[in-house]
């Protein structure tokens, strides 16, 4: 005989109980698979960005290193890169014929100069020349890249006072195969912080990877998602 | 399934637990229990998740889930563990093979394995350690998440972190200072102190240092063997009892007695002092209840076992009458009702259990105890004083608490043991078996709360009550030893005798008194008589230093003689031990008398001689005073009236034998009443037959006693001159006067001598005369001749043929001088000459 003392009621807990297994395993199954992005962080500098999952990132030793080969410092400045390539090297970072998307961050303090002196053009002509001007100049003094077309200049206005540019356009590198750059270039309120977002590879990568790249770019956050 | 043969009233319980033993698998848990663990965990791997979300507002949940799903890879192996622990559990639920399988071999043996390795205070420390390196573990844990770093690393930047935190702890230390902190440190400081522990070393004393208390400190003993040894008992299926009462007069021997326990067993002595357990706020005392025992646990462990000596138990105060209860007869355990405490020879043991009830009830009901005997007024304060005494102390919960610790749940104690050991789905341990000895001392049982009397708690309860007089000789040669003396085994023996209810305590006042009496006379040898003044200032305490006037002296001195001298006729079951007619506080003169030997019963003829002693005031007074007499003799009158009347009434030593007590309360009339039962008239004709039968007997003796004076008037003249001489006369003393012999301070040799005699007589008349007309005695007090005078003897002073050559007849050898002529006596103009002076 059983005696009844024994049984758990079963009350609202009891019957919550099922429907929370439910809905935890399915959640836990549903983990079990890879993340679909690799996510971004400076949270110093409150920036994030993400990029498809298989894709690889440099090691911060590389990436100085190449910085530094191209004329940059890395001092005091937080940068980030991921090679879409299966054989990822910060080689790739503004070298021509790259045919797997190479993406590069980087988030610097400006000097009191720069920053009173900060304008959209300079943030434009941030990396390379985008601006006439600049190009002419920069032609006069022997700047290897060619056929400049501009295939996207818009501005941005973000929470916070965050403002910028994102230029999408084309240089042909000496050996003439043409590269596709697509570049966020953004400052804070004060105009003190440059955030700076740039995706590029040959024009046939970029038109096959221009959704992969188009959500890097969109997904390039100050502060606040964008 | 038939359960019922015979028609039943009312519901049938049919449920009811199964026995632990009778339960092969496991008890089936309720789904909660199987899932709450699983849930918690699913809570923190959410937690987990919302975390990484909130730490970059671009990740999705599910992309979340995922990126956690690696990071907080533990969550799922706990969550692992736990789905292993509750399959391990449901075939516990389901397989009896497998869930004993479990039970006794793996945890069983575990169990087996680490008693056997460890004692219990190693397993005790080990848990400890266990607790410490747990929390140790999840403060790293916990750290690391939030300063995300590897716990290891956490927990080495910890110090860092506390250290650049304190300032900001301090803040807010210091606010919670003025509003907790002084509540908690006034709690704290009020819950310290009255409780002492001594260590096994700090105590010397052994039971070879309790004197006199024999027969109790062999059952004490014993008790030593259960907590040195407690497998004598226990492995025989008994347990071993855990408290002891010792209860007693004041001062003898009870707290001694409790640290020789101490001394012998080498364990850790802890003394509650009697106001320990007083306290101002509610709950203190708790505090301090589960304080000491907490306390007394730990040092049980580590050292085995422990002592704890409440010392003046009665100051932990009692619940009040309720709880008292009627209980049955002769349950009182040593602490009965009146109706129990003197219950003659058999107590009520013969009687049936239902007689016993009702005599019970019918005692209590009454009030009425039978009545204490007159001699043995300082041994009456013990039993029978009520059941509402004590309570003043104590109280607000910490009687209660008391009982709680002293025999409350066996519950298990620690952290590890209760949470984490259920938590893991085993059994609590059972806490290991403390061995504490509790120890208490009162002088008033009765004011103890019955149910800390009870067994369990205080098993044992044995009286310390005054030595016998073997405990007492062995107490005096104890501290005789310690001091300088000339004392013989005779005169300890003595000593002994006249002082029977001589306690420890005085025992050793009455050494030192007498030591003192000694160095004030220069001298560091303490001597029989030393002894005898330090006991007379002990018992009679300074005299007032009044003087009589002569005529009154003499009417003082006759008054006590003849109290001596029927005492020294017919009172063959006691001793004078005293006789004086030095003023006190309250008396102006006293004969007092002791026991010789210890005796238990009590007889018709002693109460019958008593009464004659008593009455011999009033005989003499009016025998040698022309009828007069004074109102002196009031105290000695209820005395003997008192006696009469209970001899009469209650223990049929009078002529009838039924008892009044009884009589009056059935109301069934007295013999000799003649009435009917019931009514007034039959109750006044009961009374008046009563008294009258008393007023009889009181006649009858009185006659006795003047009869007994009359014919030895020339003695209590020579008790009285001996009186009016010294003042103050010890028993050996007044016998030496009776029986013309020497004594410590009288010699009695002179009181043979008839010439001598027909002075005092001559004097008594004077005196007489005087109080007839209030006037100075023509005659001064006669003078005895010094003790060389007789028998022309050079005496040393104690010399026997001065005793020898008395003979009463005055005709010794050598020349008669005996006192002085009547009209020329060259006395003192004060009229006390002292013949010794």
């Amino acid at each position: 005989m059983t005696n009844k003392a024994f049984r758990p009621t079963r009350g609202l807990v009891g019957g919550l109980v099922p429907l929370l297994v439910v809905i935890l395993s399915s959640v836990g199954l549903s983990a079990c698979g890879a993340p679909q992005y690799t996510y971004v962080a400076d949270s110093a500098a409150g920036t994030y960005y993400k990029v498809p999952y298989g894709w690889h990132q440099i090691s911060q030793q590389s990436l100085d290193q190449a910085l530094a080969a191209a004329g940059g410092s890395g001092a005091g400045i937080w940068s980030t890169a991921f090679d879409a390539e299966s054989d990822p090297s910060a080689s790739h970072f503004l070298a021509g014929n790259v045919t797997e998307p190479f993406v590069f961050a980087e988030v610097g303090q400006l000097s009191s100069t720069v920053s009173n002196e900060l304008s959209y053009n300079m943030l434009r002509d941030f990396m390379l020349p985008v601006t006439s001007s600049t190009r002419e100049q920069e032609d006069e003094d022997g700047f290897p890249l060619t056929d400049f077309k501009s295939l996207r200049d818009e501005t941005i206005t973000a929470s916070l006072g965050v403002h910028g540019v994102r230029e999408t356009f084309q240089y042909t590198y000496p050996g003439g195969i043409s590269d596709t750059f697509d570049e966020d270039v953004l400052t804070n309120a004060d105009q003190t912080i440059v955030y700076f977002l740039m995706v590029h590879c040959t024009n046939a990568c970029y038109a096959q990877n221009e959704n992969d790249i188009n959500t890097i770019m969109t997904s390039f956050t100050v502060g606040s998602p964008t | 399934m038939k359960k019922a043969q015979r028609p039943v009233q009312g519901l049938i319980y049919e449920g009811g637990r199964p026995r632990e033993g009778e339960i092969l698998t496991r008890r089936p848990l309720p789904l909660w229990d199987r899932l709450r663990w699983l849930l918690l965990l699913a809570v923190i791997w959410l937690l987990l998740v919302f975390t990484v979300m909130g730490d970059n507002p671009l990740i999705g949940f599910l992309d979340a889930c995922r990126i956690e799903a690696r990071v907080g890879w533990w969550v799922f192996v706990l969550a692992g563990l736990e789905v292993v622990h509750q399959v391990h559990l449901l075939i516990c639920e389901h397989s009896a093979a497998y869930n004993q399988f479990w039970l006794n071999k793996v945890w069983g043996g575990l169990e087996r394995t680490n008693h056997r390795r460890f004692s219990d205070w190693t397993r005790f420390r080990l848990g400890r350690v266990f607790f410490w390196v747990l929390l140790v573990v999840v403060v790293a844990i916990v750290t690391g998440k939030i300063i995300h770093s590897p716990p290891a690393l956490a927990l080495a930047s910890l110090p860092g972190i506390i250290w650049h935190e304190i300032p900001f702890v301090l803040q807010i230390a210091f606010y919670l200072f003025f509003v907790v902190a002084q509540f908690a440190l006034l709690f704290w400081f009020l819950s310290r102190g009255g409780v002492d522990v001594y260590y096994p070393d700090d105590i010397k004393t052994r039971f070879s240092d309790v004197w006199g208390q024999d027969h109790v400190l062999e059952r004490v003993k014993e008790n030593i063997i259960f907590l040195e040894n407690p497998e004598v008992v226990e492995d025989r299926g008994g347990y071993v009892p855990g408290g002891i009462l010792l209860w007693g007069p004041p001062g003898t021997g009870k707290t001694l007695m409790a640290e020789a326990v101490a001394g012998e067993t080498g364990k850790p002595y802890v003394f509650v002092d009697p106001g320990a357990f007083i306290n101002m706020f509610f709950g203190v005392g708790v505090l301090k209840v589960k304080g000491l025992f907490r306390k007394l646990r730990k040092l049980a462990l580590r050292y085995g076992g422990v002592i704890v000596f409440f010392d003046e138990a009665d100051s932990l105060g009692n619940r009040g009458m309720v709880t008292q209860g009627g209980g049955a007869p002769g349950g009182g355990r040593g602490t009965a009702t009146p109706a129990f405490s003197r219950a003659g020879c058999h107590g009520f043991s013969y009687l049936s259990a239902d007689t016993q009830w009702m005599l019970a009830r019918e005692a209590m009901a009454s009030g009425l105890a039978e009545p204490a005997e007159p001699e043995a007024g300082r041994s009456k304060q013990i039993i029978g004083a009520g059941m509402n005494g004590g309570g003043m102390g104590g109280g607000m919960g910490t009687l209660q608490a008391l009982l709680a610790e002293l025999s409350g749940l066996k519950k298990p104690r620690g952290f590890v043991n209760r949470v984490i050991r259920r938590a893991l789905g085993m059994r609590p341990k059972p806490p290991p078996k403390y061995r504490i000895l509790v120890m208490m001392a009162t002088n008033m049982p009765s004011a103890l709360d019955e149910a800390l009397l009870r067994p369990g708690r205080i098993d044992r309860i044995y009286k310390v009550g005054y030595p016998s007089k073997a405990g007492r000789i062995r107490t005096y040669e104890g501290y005789f030893a310690k001091v300088q003396h000339e004392l013989t085994e005779e005169q300890i023996d003595k000593l002994a005798t006249i002082t029977p209810y001589a306690t420890g305590a005085t025992i050793k006042d009455l050494v030192n008194e007498a030591l003192i009496t000694a160095i004030r006379d220069g001298r560091d040898v303490i001597t029989w008589p030393d002894v005898l003044k330090a006991k007379q200032l002990k018992e009679l305490g300074p005299p007032e230093d009044v003087e009589y006037i002569e005529r009154e002296r003499h009417a003082v001195a006759i008054h006590e003689a003849c109290h001596a001298l029927v005492a020294y006729r017919t009172r063959q079951h006691m001793e004078i031990d005293i006789a004086t007619i030095e003023k006190g506080s309250d008396y102006l003169g006293m004969v007092a008398s002791v026991k010789p030997e210890d005796q238990f019963t009590r007889w018709r003829s002693e109460y019958q001689a008593d009464i004659l002693v008593s009455l011999a005031s009033l005989a003499g007074e009016r025998m040698f005073f022309d009828s007069d007499s004074s109102s002196g003799v009031s105290s000695d009158l209820e005395q003997a009236t008192t006696v009469a009347s209970y001899m009469e009434g209650f223990w049929g030593m009078g002529t009838t034998v039924s008892s009044y007590s009884s009589a009056r309360r059935l109301e069934v009339g007295s013999p000799g009443g003649g009435g009917r039962p019931g009514g007034e008239d039959s109750s006044m004709r009961a009374r008046h037959a009563l008294a009258d039968r008393i007023e009889d007997n009181l006649s009858s003796l009185l006659g006795l006693t003047e009869t007994i004076l009359r014919d030895n008037e020339r003695h209590v003249l020579a008790l009285a001159h001996a009186l009016e001489t010294h003042k103050t006369l010890s028993g050996e003393d007044v016998t030496a006067v009776f029986e013309h012999q020497r004594g410590p301070l009288v010699n009695g040799a002179p009181y043979g001598d008839d010439e001598f005699i027909a002075q005092l007589r001559a004097y008594h008349h004077a005196a007489a005369h005087a109080h007839r007309e209030h006037s100075q005695p023509q005659l001064p007090l006669p003078v005895a001749a010094p003790a060389w005078a007789i028998g022309g003897v050079i005496a040393d002073g104690y010399g026997s043929p001065a005793i020898g050559s008395s003979n009463g007849d005055g005709s010794g050898s050598g020349p008669t001088v005996y006192g002085q002529p009547p009209s020329p006596a060259p006395s003192p103009p004060d009229g006390s000459p002292d013949g010794r002076a």
